[in-house]
Formats: structure tokens, sequence, C-alpha cells
């Protein structure tokens, strides 16, 4: 049974919704096969902002692969505003955040922010306003013409993230961007993230292995755990929005980590067990 | 500071180089001393240099031509690769076996097949250079970074925007930079191939010169070749640097 809202809801709500059913994931290894993921199925909002979180070998990032269309599930579907997902993506409604910026060395940041738009064939003047104004949203309107080398790492996320909203993407897709980032940058990267989210109205799939950065931006975190990759917990993070650093301190903030970290403990024990 | 150290370090060696040379050559002087000297070179150049000057414009000529028509089929097959993996591992292993010929056997085969002339010359040079550039070119075709393939399927590139737009210019370094092997390779190519008949080159002039035992002539002429040798590397090698600046330094965008 798929759910899907009226095409009319759509002016109404932000984003595209993602309906996830009974998918599971093998991987042929020659003489052995991994089942990377294993009878996930989830539903998720116009404009949500949904977590994964697991152990590193759960599947997360493969997970996210078969939500945007890169990979084939070897059982179940993905469905994105009731078509499959390729179909989604060659239309263009992802963005993707990967976990190193990738941005073409030889191409200067706005070459790069412009990239999608010359594969997409927008008009060169478009291109250029449109670039400006993503460089702005992301507060680095000065570093339109440096070269990609000469950023600091927390900057080329920054450049990543302008990179996949400029085809005003329904769905941004974010596999561990900040997870080679230091945690004071990573913090201030989540802040700029959750404004993002918010003046982009997009729906936002995080895979992370990092609590905090999950329950800070999450509206929901959702716990898979390792061998076969399956989902073992959910949980709403009901904090009022927009989240500010200063919750990270609060009770019902450590409330949430808490919890979601005792899962995540069980989930790798259980893992382990299954393992021997 | 380091730079200024190993400068120093490079100039020291060198120098010292060149003294034992230059001791070696003083200490065999003489009457018919197969040595040669550093200021004696020199000047072995320069009074031979009517000599050397068409031989090297010759040698330089059929190792040019060599090394274009190498790169140019390498680059094409290289290219075929992106499209059919398959078929690149076929033409991987044929130039792997290509290579693996002597080239000094093979030349005189060629000489039978097209006579002394410039495309001989050529053919060998262009088969020494041939492989170095197919696969380290080829190599970096289907190595690009897994995530800036994605990036590019996520927002639909079809194939051929995916290869001009990121795998070829992602590759090119390693193109560059298999030029600066496969230019002297087509040095030495087309040089072995004058030993086994031509009219002119530094190859039939380093020939000539051992057979009338003329020493002077031998060393100015192996000189002149090391040197056109050395010139075609360190033209590549600018070359590269120049196009590429970002090339060492991309590591920064996975940092």
């Amino acid at each position: 049974m798929i759910s899907t809202p009226a095409p009319l809801s759509q002016s109404e709500t932000a984003g595209g919704a993602i309906t996830v059913d009974s998918l599971g994931m093998t991987f042929d290894l020659g003489k052995q096969s991994l089942t990377a993921l294993a009878g996930i199925s989830l539903e998720m909002k116009h404009g949500e902002f949904c977590s994964f979180i697991g152990p590193s070998g759960c599947g997360k990032s493969t997970l996210l692969r078969l939500i945007a269309g890169l990979i084939e599930p070897s059982v179940g579907t993905v469905r994105v505003d009731g078509e499959d997902a390729a179909t989604a993506r060659q239309k263009r409604k992802f963005g993707f955040v990967f976990q190193d910026a990738v941005l073409l060395p030889w191409r200067t940041v706005i070459e790069n922010i412009e990239l999608p738009m010359i594969v997409a064939h927008v008009p060169k003047q478009e291109r250029r306003q449109k670039a400006k104004d993503l460089l702005d949203l992301v507060g680095l309107a000065d570093f339109a013409q440096v070269a990609p080398a000469k950023l600091s790492g927390g900057m080329a996320r920054r450049v990543a993230i302008a990179r996949s909203l400029v085809l005003d993407p329904s769905i941004l897709l974010l596999d561990e961007p900040f997870g080679s980032l230091d945690e004071i940058t990573r913090q201030r990267m989540n802040v700029e993230l959750q404004r993002i989210w918010a003046a982009e109205r997009c729906t936002a799939v995080l895979v992370t292995h990092n609590v905090g950065e999950a329950v800070f931006l999450s509206d929901r975190v959702i716990v898979l755990g390792a061998r076969p990759g399956r989902i073992i917990a959910e949980r709403i993070i009901d904090l009022p929005r927009p989240r500010t650093l200063e919750m990270i301190g609060e009770p019902r903030f450590f409330e949430h980590t808490r919890q979601l970290s005792g899962v995540l403990l069980s989930g790798a024990v259980v893992g382990a067990e299954s393992d021997a | 500071m380091r730079r200024l150290t190993s400068g120093v370090a490079f100039a020291a060696l060198y120098g010292l180089l060149i003294f034992l040379w230059w001791l070696i050559a003083y200490l065999n002087r003489g009457a018919g001393s197969p040595f040669v000297g550093p200021v004696q070179l020199v000047r072995a150049v320069w009074d031979q240099w009517p000599v050397l000057q068409p031989s090297l414009a010759a040698t330089a000529e059929e190792a040019a031509l060599g090394f274009a028509a190498g790169v140019c089929l390498a680059v094409v097959l290289s290219l075929v690769t992106i499209r059919f993996r398959y078929l690149g591992t076929l033409i991987g292993r044929l130039a792997l076996v290509l290579y693996s010929l002597p080239l000094i056997a093979i030349a005189p085969l060629l000489v039978i097949w097209f006579g002394a002339g410039l495309v001989t010359k050529v053919t060998i040079a262009a088969l020494a250079s041939f492989f170095l550039v197919l696969v380290n070119f080829s190599t970096a075709l289907v190595s690009t970074d897994r995530q800036a393939l994605e990036m590019m399927e996520v927002i639909g590139a079809p194939f051929m925007t995916v290869s001009v737009r990121v795998r070829i210019p992602y590759a090119l370094p390693s193109l560059f930079a298999s030029f600066r092997a496969a230019a002297p390779a087509a040095v030495i190519g087309a040089t072995v191939a004058e030993w086994v008949g031509a009219n002119q080159g530094l190859g039939i002039t380093i020939l000539s010169a051992m057979q009338s035992y003329s020493i002077p002539l031998l060393w100015s002429s192996i000189f002149v070749v090391s040197l056109l040798s050395l010139v075609s590397y360190g033209f590549f090698a600018v070359l590269g640097r120049k196009l590429f600046p970002w090339h060492e330094s991309n590591a920064t965008s996975g940092a």
C-alpha cells in the first residue's frame, strides 16, 4: 500500500516524499554474497528531516544510494513522489552531498556550482545569478573566483551543499557530509545546514554515525543495525526549531542522545553475537 | 629553507660528479685516450656542431613524429576503453606483448618492410612511446573518483558529458606525466632505429664515430642525444605543472 499524496498538495508542502518498501540489497562478491540491507520499510513525509545512524558497515550509505536511484535494489522498491528512484533521479529531484566535497579542482568555486546547471542546459545568465544566490546562502559570496584547493574543509563542504541545491532538488541526500571535519566546524556546519534546509524547504535524508548531529538536525532518527543492515529503532525528535547550539547542553537533548546511543550499543552487541 | 638545502645538495652532487669525470679524464689524458673531460667536451661540441646540428635535427624530427603518432594512437585507444572496458583489457594485453618485443630486434624487420627511411624510425619511436601513454592514460580514465562520477549521475548527466567534464580532465595530469617518460623513450627509439640503417641522425653519428674511433665526436654525439632526451622530459614536466597547478594540491577537496 503506497500512500502518494495528491499532486495538489505539493504546492502547499515543500519537498518530496519517499516510500521505501521491504527493501533489500545483496552484493555478489564472487563465491560469497553480502547482504547489506534487508527488510527496510519506511515513509518520509514532504519536508521532513530524517537521519539514519548506525555502526560502519550497516549499509546506511547503500540505503542512501538506493533512494537516489544510483543503484538498483535486489528486492523491494523505492518510490519518490510515486515514481521509482531512477526516474526521480533522471528528473533531477535529488541533491546529493558526498563524504568528500568532490569539487572539480580545475574549476573555480562558482564554476563548480554552475556545473549541474550546465548539464541541465540552464541559460548562462540565469546560471550566474543562481550560483551567486547560492553562494550567498552558504555564506561564501566573496569566494566565487577561488580555486577549490584554497578552501578549508568546512568551506569546501559549503560549496558542495550549494552545488547540490542548484537544480532546486525536492530531496537533499547527505552522506556523512561533515564526517571528516573537526567537532567545532561540524557543529557550525550543522547550524548552517539547518538554516539552509529551512530556507530551501526540501526533504532531507542524512546518513551519519554521530548521534548528536542526527538529534540536532532531525525530525526523526532511524537507527540501523549491522549485518544485515535493518531498522532496529526509530525516534521522533520533538525539540523546537530552529535548534541552537545551546540546546545541546539541555537535558531533553541529552535524553534523546542517551536513548539513541543505548539502542546503537545494544544493536552493535546483537550484531556481534550474530557474527559469531 | 628545505628547498634551498636540497638545491645546494644537488649542486654539490653534480659538482662532485663533474669533478670525478674531470679527474678520470685527466688521469687518462694523452693522445688516443677514450676519455674526454668536461672542458674538452664543450669544445668538441662547438667544433663538431656543423656535423651534429643536422644529425640532431634529423633525430629530433623522427622522435617528435614518432612520439606524436604513438601518443595519438594511445589516446584514441584509451578513450575507447572508457566505453568498452573489455576491449580495453584486450588492447592493454596486446600492447604489453608489443612492448615486450625488444625494439632493437624488430628494427631490422621494419627496415626490410619500410626501407631505411623516415617511416621505420617514426614507427620505432612510436612503438617506444605508445605503451607508456596507453597504460597511464587508460588506467587514469577508469580510476576517476567514484563520488565525482556519482555526483554527475545524480544530476542525470549523459555518458559523454561525464567523460568530457569529469573523466578526461581528471586523467589529463596522468597523461602529461606519461609524456615525461614517453618523450625520452621516443628519442631512444629513434636513435636505436638509426643504428639499423640511416643516412643521418645522432644514432648514425654515434655509430660512425665509434667505427672511426673519433672520440670527441662520439662523446659530443652522446652528449647531444642525452640533452635532447633530457629537454624532452623537462618540456613536459614544466608544461604539466603549468597546465595542472591543481593536481598535487587537489587533496584539499577531500580534507
